[in-house]
């Protein structure tokens, strides 16, 4: 046993070339780790092949990574949220909040006017708009200002293809 | 004498080495004889402050490695023995020589018979007595805690320490992952043996007392562990031979996160803290063999 009077729990490769194994066992209170290295003949390694075998060593590791990896995306996700940076448009207040911010927003930055010219590319991608025969509708979306202009113009065109 | 019998009486050398090792390991503040082991982890880097604006990601200065800290805890110490006497060829068991004679054994028959075996087995990686490993608590079944000062710290930076509200955060942060601790294997149960003969000032033969037949054995271990070129019994770190106890492992977290804190519209500051997953640096192994 590689640790006496312990119970084999779980174990799992600690590095990419398979050397080293973390095991953990427990002695019924508390769970102790224990590095094994992965080497044909050591005592510890042949007895841990007892409680478990290389493919189930490979699966743990790789469950181990993902777990490692799904803790982290969600740190990282968590942040970005905290940040702003990140929005959750499954939340409907979230929706609503950023639609408030883009409707009457007073910001006359070169970024909002980048912004609207991509929203209005956007509308222009529409088929209500693209099909629309009046041109003095289409120029008053060309011509809008800021996003409220330019979402009144795309509401007369789909108001008037209706 | 059958082999069960020689096979007993190398078993009974290893136990009454286990109560009396010639080759131990002590834990020293520093300088110890084994190689040293360093524990690395990730800090964070220094903080920006800017008046105007958020300092990017790529003009905040980068996480980075703290100064490795030297573990170099573990000496050696082999006990000052000189060869067993023995005197007028009469010290050791006596064996039956195939040509109607009886005599007894020399130095090097002892040693191989009995004492090269049982130094076989007590450097083959397991749990034999007297010989030391490694462990990853203060307490070990069958086994003494060498000292409670940990010969393997693993830390790494503590993530969860750095926040966005902190900056300037302290750039070092560990928080303590695994102490490793030395132990010795404490003496088993003593294994039975039929004690042999041995030839009396007389000339005649009689068995020896069991004491004073595990005294040869063990004076034999002792001699044979730090004095015999092959022989000698040696731990190192990462060397060669067969791994004691658990391994040293030195991790560290992979990545970085770059926060920002804005102060006031005269205070923008940045700074970048360790994240990510741990990873294995290095892995130290005690090693036990005969040398």
């Amino acid at each position: 046993m590689a640790i006496p009077g312990h119970k084999f729990v779980r174990a799992h490769f600690t590095d990419n070339g398979r050397t080293t194994v973390e095991s953990h066992w427990t002695d019924g209170k508390v769970e102790r780790v224990e590095y094994i290295e992965a080497k044909t003949g050591d005592p510890n390694w042949e007895n841990l092949l007892t409680h478990i075998d290389i493919d189930g060593l490979h699966e743990a590791t790789y469950a181990n990574i993902k777990q490692s990896q799904r803790a982290f995306e969600a740190t990282a996700i968590q942040i970005a949220k905290d940040k702003g940076i990140l929005k959750d448009y499954q939340d409907k207040t979230v929706v609503n909040d950023v639609m408030m911010e883009m409707l009457f927003n007073k910001d006359d930055t070169s970024e909002s006017k980048n912004t609207l010219f991509v929203f209005k590319l956007k509308l222009f991608e529409l088929d209500f708009v693209k099909n629309c025969k009046t041109r003095e509708l289409k120029s008053k979306l060309r011509k809008a200002l800021d996003i409220r202009q330019a979402l009144k113009a795309a509401i007369d065109i789909f108001e008037e293809s209706n | 004498m059958t082999s069960a019998m020689i096979t007993a009486i190398q078993n009974r050398c290893v136990y009454l080495y286990g109560g009396n090792p010639s080759v131990t390991l002590s834990v020293v503040g520093s300088s110890g004889t084994l190689d040293s082991m360093s524990d690395t982890r990730m800090q964070a880097g220094a903080d920006t402050t800017d008046a105007t604006n958020f300092d990017t990601a790529g003009e905040t200065p980068n996480v980075s490695q703290v100064t490795p800290i030297v573990f170099d805890k573990i000496s050696q110490v082999n006990a000052s023995l000189s060869t067993p006497t023995d005197t007028n060829n009469r010290l050791y068991p006596v064996y039956y020589d195939g040509s109607g004679a009886v005599q007894a054994m020399t130095a090097t028959d002892m040693f191989d018979t009995f004492i090269t075996q049982a130094i076989t087995t007590l450097v083959d990686g397991n749990d034999r007595d007297g010989t030391f490993r490694i462990h990853t608590a203060t307490s070990l079944t069958d086994h003494t805690l060498i000292s409670s000062t940990p010969v393997f710290t693993d830390t790494r930076a503590n993530a969860a320490a750095y926040t966005a509200s902190g900056i300037p955060e302290t750039l070092d942060q560990p928080t303590t992952i695994t102490n490793y601790y030395v132990f010795r294997t404490n003496q088993g149960a003593a294994p039975s043996i039929t004690v042999p003969f041995q030839v009396t000032t007389g000339n005649d033969l009689q068995t020896y007392t069991a004491s004073a037949f595990d005294a040869i054995l063990l004076a034999e271990m002792r001699h044979h562990a730090v004095n015999t070129v092959g022989s000698r019994v040696t731990y190192s770190i990462n060397g060669t031979g067969n791994n004691r106890g658990s391994g040293m492992v030195d991790t560290r977290l992979d990545g970085s996160t770059y926060e920002q804190r804005f102060v006031n519209a005269n205070d923008y500051r940045t700074q970048e803290f360790p994240s990510g997953s741990p990873q294995t640096i290095n892995t130290y192994f005690l090693k036990i063999t005969r040398s």
